[in-house]
């Protein structure tokens, strides 16, 4: 193909999105809207998963001591929790090393530090963790009878929720977005065919000129995969910058939970974007072009 | 140059636009093909462009066979071909300039070449000083000397031409037959359809006249029956 027929086809294709004028506005507005939430409900489905998995890791039991528990009967404790069935890890925490681990965690200036006024109001306790995740409740119970032990944490249950939230939102979100992509082609059809019908003279005697097929159809693909390129750029950027936004918010009030915050993984998404509305501006044109474009 | 076998079109309906059509056109011939309207000149026309296949029958065309062409050799024919339509079909919105570049330019000739050849085809078709005039600025002659230009463009070695003074008065009819017959004697082979009979008596060429589909009257066989 020579670089001046390129050229010929971008104008045609760009000559053509500009004669189909709001048509044009309303295939891009529908191909960006079904992309920015297919890219919303994949970074919503990457979170929640990232956070089933690191609440799946910390599946463990944390057993909370009285805070009188001697000094002395931590070793024994230990002893007893090691020789629980099902044990494989026991840990302990002592409550400075708590506070320490707080402190890591929200930056040593966090007003909720802060709010301590340099008291220590942790207990000590131990993070026990099991061969199986499943043992976390037998363990559970066992400790709790155990002296000095005040209360037993886990978070059994959890993940299966998490999870189950997110296979909801698979199923949720891939129906909502198959709708809004099947109206996008058919926009994307529609702007294509209204370009071909201004164009029909034309194309009427190129084809008695002797043009071939692909030539006369080329500006037709390409206008339809400009449409869904510039939907796609709208929908990622929009995105790019709401997701931002949005972790810059959480990162303050929720610091705690592990959220895709880097970038790179962003724009992965935004080029996955940029090809999935490649691919509808295509399928959209080449509806309108075999249909309407005999040629 | 064009060789129909035995063609037969008939549309859905049952209409039969040609029967049993069988014809030789040599290369280097002027021939006029007469008969009045829905005699099946058009249909005859449109099945050497492939823009119709026959329901029977052979046809060639400058050695191809047309009934057998893959459809992306279909463009390869009709670059062999200049067609030139009763209503001129010119683009109104481009220049006499860039309607005859247009062929070019979608044939994806360089530049250069367009630049060449364009100003030359006006040349000979005594439009150069039109140029840059839109085809509405135009007399009816004039228009239909542009569709000529831009259908021999490339330099077709046939032209097919569906009445082509049909929609003009007898002094430009003129000018446009005249035309043809100056592409004729440089030798392209030049098929008109047409019912002015003063001019196809004029000009005294090959008439092939066609009546309900049928040849009723080849020139070239007359000729050969009065010989013998």
């Amino acid at each position: 193909m020579k670089l001046r027929t390129l050229g010929y086809y971008f104008r045609q294709a760009l000559l053509g999105l500009r004669r189909s004028g709001w048509l044009t506005v309303a295939a891009v507005a529908t191909v960006s809207i079904s992309l920015f939430l297919l890219g919303l409900f994949i970074l919503i489905i990457l979170n929640v998963n990232l956070i089933a998995r690191a609440v799946e890791s910390e599946v463990e039991a944390v057993v909370f001591l009285e805070t009188e528990t001697p000094r002395e009967t931590l070793g024994q404790l230990e002893e007893a929790l090691r020789r629980l069935p099902g044990v494989a890890e026991v840990r302990l925490v002592t409550k400075e090393e708590g506070l320490r681990q707080l402190s890591e965690h929200f930056g040593p200036q966090h007003d909720l530090l802060r709010a301590l006024g340099g008291k220590n109001p942790l207990p000590d306790c131990f993070r026990v963790r099991t061969a199986r995740p499943a043992d976390v409740p037998l363990v559970a119970q066992a400790a709790a009878k155990l002296r000095y032990v005040e209360e037993v944490k886990y978070g059994q249950g959890l993940v299966e929720r998490l999870l189950q939230v997110t296979r909801w939102l698979r199923v949720l979100g891939t129906a909502i977005i198959v709708l809004l992509a099947m109206a996008a082609v058919v926009l994307v059809a529609i702007a294509i065919r209204m370009t071909v019908f201004a164009r029909r003279r034309e194309i009427g005697i190129m084809k008695y000129v002797g043009a071939t097929d692909w030539f006369i159809r080329w500006p037709f693909f390409l206008e339809g995969m400009l449409l869904g390129l510039i939907g796609a750029a709208v929908a990622g950027f929009c995105l790019y910058l709401s997701y931002a936004m949005l972790m810059a918010r959480l990162r303050l009030s929720l610091a705690f939970l592990p959220l895709l915050s880097g970038s790179q993984e962003v724009w992965q998404l935004v080029g996955g974007l940029v090809v999935g509305g490649i691919a509808l501006g295509s399928l959209g044109s080449l509806i309108s072009v075999r249909r309407f474009l005999q040629v | 140059m064009i060789r129909l076998y035995n063609v037969t079109k008939a549309y859905a309906g049952g209409i039969l636009a040609l029967l049993d059509v069988t014809l030789h056109i040599s290369k280097g011939e002027f021939v006029f093909l007469v008969g009045p309207s829905g005699a099946g000149k058009s249909t005859l026309l449109r099945l050497l462009l492939r823009d119709e296949l026959p329901t029977r029958g052979q046809i060639l065309v400058a050695g191809r066979s047309v009934t057998r062409l893959k459809p992306r050799e279909i463009p390869a024919l009709r670059r062999s071909i200049g067609m030139v339509f009763q209503d001129f079909r010119l683009l109104e919105d481009r220049t006499v300039y860039e309607n005859v570049a247009f062929a070019l330019e979608v044939l994806e000739y360089s530049r250069e070449e367009i630049r060449r050849r364009v100003p030359a085809l006006l040349e000979m078709v005594g439009l150069a000083e039109r140029a840059r005039a839109f085809p509405a600025q135009l007399s009816g002659g004039e228009q239909q000397r542009v569709a000529i230009a831009r259908a021999i463009a490339n330099n077709p070695p046939l032209i097919l031409a569906d009445e082509p003074t049909g929609n003009l008065d007898a002094a430009t009819a003129w000018e446009v037959i005249t035309l043809l017959d100056k592409l004729h004697k440089r030798g392209a082979t030049v098929v008109i359809a047409s019912h002015n009979q003063e001019i196809v008596r004029a000009m005294q060429r090959r008439v092939i006249a066609l009546e309900r589909g049928r040849v009723v009257y080849d020139g070239a066989k007359e000729a050969v029956r009065l010989e013998a």
